[in-house]
């Protein structure tokens, strides 16, 4: 047996044409308004030059109104407060996001709090996270959404379902137990401290993996029949690799999201429907 | 073997014999004293009791206490003015929302309440940085459940935590909690497959359903630290979501309903008052 691979450029496809038909209403019900993104991004790193470039170009695409404040590595902590604090104030921005990570100078919680909530589209603001811990309305970080979608996709059903979870990062790990409980699955969260990594991740009809760890993930693993999806991506050489070892892993899984081109190109979609969302909500509509 | 009995009381005590102690010291050198606001919503049914006993707990340990009763028809915006106007005196140091009638949303009252005046960690403000890491207001059943663990001396790290319920004030913070200090967490609940296979292989099983007894010796690992949250009316008298008859013949540690974890509870409310006025 062979596992299927799903391709987030696939999944991303249905949702793109989705937003584009609910953005030609928008447009009428709102008088023409359109969704606006505000983007900061400080100092020169070309990986998060290259991410605020393609978000731009996916605004574009659509129509949003795109904005992006770029300022030099050595601003200082107020200043980027400052531009914030504009961008918050500004009627024509619905979602803000700082592109991270940002110079030492610059405390990163600082920056985040001080988002307007209701803008913070990456859902990294405490006041989403919250929400989220509650089921109440907030924005779903892009990587942990991503990761449902494609769940989506091929029509799996959670309820009562066992997701492993390997990482518990506050960007990626927490959140997805946090949404995959929100579907009745069982969820168990494993670590680097885990002692036997490789029993809990056989207990797992859907196994998320996130670490950063390449081929860290082997078939001898994976129940048969689960679902993998892999979140992580380290460059190695010229090559982007994730964790799962996919060679071993696809003889026993019945699906594998690849690396590259598996939840990576689904996140700047799911940024784009943030944006949506705030936008709808600024303007009342559900 | 021998099963242990993990007392929640007596920790409790000598946890709030030391508050006592320190709450004076904190008015002595720095002439400033811990102040809860209890905010009530009457409801008919035995919540004055709970809030009476609170400010009991709160006046002996030299913590200075209001209790705000409102009607139960009160309107949300009455409940919201009065949490502002809490917010605003300097004598309050903490707020303590009870739960509320159907007809008032709880979360948007506490979404009003001053991130450092929220004692019991409740604010989505609050929620969110408790799980991003900032763990300045954990709330009280979760730290006393985390306590009680700990008072057993087994070492939580590596080890294998199940936590069924997964509540947002009490299952999942314990979890998140748990996870912190490097266990591998496992959350189930109702709806979980395989319930019982799950919950025998924890090193560390915590339960928090409000279903009487559901989980049986059988459902548990030769050795295990049991931590029963539940607490049932079931007649006359109270019982934790395990039965205890069972569970105590198979487990290494487990708590007792009543005087486990509810005792516990009503303790670090006041560590928490202690540690927001410091």
């Amino acid at each position: 047996m062979s596992a299927k691979f799903v391709y987030g450029k696939e999944v991303a496809t249905t949702i793109r044409s989705q937003i584009v038909s609910e953005l030609a209403t928008l447009k009428e019900l709102t008088g023409g308004d359109v969704p606006g993104l505000g983007v900061v991004l400080v100092g020169e790193d070309p990986a998060s030059r290259a991410y605020v470039v393609g978000k731009q170009k996916r605004g574009k695409v659509f129509g949003y109104h795109s904005v992006v404040r770029h300022v030099p590595a050595d601003t200082k902590q107020k200043d980027v407060l400052h531009l914030i604090e504009e961008l918050n104030e500004d009627d024509s921005i619905h979602g803000i996001l700082v592109q991270l990570p940002l110079p030492d100078q610059i405390d990163e919680k600082a920056v985040i709090d001080a988002i307007n909530h209701k803008k913070d589209v990456d859902g990294f603001h405490p006041r989403n996270v919250g929400n989220l811990v509650s089921g109440k309305d907030s924005f779903i970080p892009c990587t942990p959404n991503a990761c449902m979608k494609i769940l989506e996709h091929i029509h799996y059903d959670l309820k009562g379902k066992h997701v492993v979870v390997v990482g518990r990062s506050n960007i990626v790990g927490k959140p997805i137990s946090l949404l995959m409980l929100r579907q009745h699955a069982t969820v168990t969260v494993c670590h680097s401290n885990t002692p036997d990594l490789a029993a809990v991740c056989r207990e797992g009809d859907v196994v998320v993996v996130a670490v950063g760890e390449p081929g860290l993930i082997t078939g001898d693993m994976i129940k048969k029949n689960a679902v993998v999806i892999d979140v992580g991506v380290t460059r190695v050489g010229e090559k982007l690799v994730g964790d799962v070892d996919v060679e071993s892993v696809k003889e026993v899984a019945s699906y594998i999201t690849p690396v590259p081109g598996g939840v990576g190109p689904m996140t700047i979609t799911m940024l784009m429907l943030n944006t949506l969302q705030a936008f709808k909500r600024k303007h009342g509509l559900k | 073997m021998a099963t242990k009995i993990i007392k929640g009381t007596d920790i409790a005590m000598g946890i709030r014999k030391e508050i006592k102690q320190q709450v004076a010291k904190l008015k002595a050198d720095k002439k400033r004293q811990p102040g809860l606001a209890i905010v009530l919503v009457e409801s008919p049914r035995g919540r004055t009791h709970v809030a009476q006993l609170k400010k009991r707990i709160c006046e002996a340990a030299g913590i200075y206490c209001e209790l705000h009763s409102l009607h139960a028809l009160s309107s949300q915006r009455e409940v919201i003015e009065l949490i502002q106007k809490l917010n605003q005196n300097p004598k309050i140091t903490g707020i303590n929302v009870h739960p509320v009638p159907k007809h008032i949303d709880y979360h948007d009252i506490v979404s009003h309440l001053d991130p450092d005046k929220d004692v019991e960690g409740v604010s989505p403000f609050n929620v969110g940085n408790f799980l991003i890491g900032d763990k300045r207001f954990i709330p009280f059943t979760p730290r006393g459940v985390i306590k009680l663990i700990e008072s057993t001396g087994v070492e939580i790290a590596g080890k294998r935590a199940v936590i069924v319920g997964r509540s947002q004030h009490v299952g999942l913070p314990i979890g998140f909690l748990l996870l912190e200090l490097n266990a591998t967490v496992s959350f189930a609940h109702s709806r979980s497959w395989y319930l019982a296979e799950l919950t025998r292989q924890a090193d560390i099983l915590v339960v928090a359903t409000g279903h009487p007894e559901m989980i049986t010796g059988a459902m548990i690992k030769p050795g295990a630290v049991v931590i029963d949250v539940g607490s049932n009316s079931v007649g006359t008298h109270l019982v934790g979501d395990v039965e205890h008859s069972s569970a105590a013949r198979v487990a290494g540690w487990i708590t007792e309903v009543p005087g486990g974890v509810g005792p516990m509870t009503m303790t670090m409310l006041l560590t928490n008052l202690l540690e927001c006025c410091k």
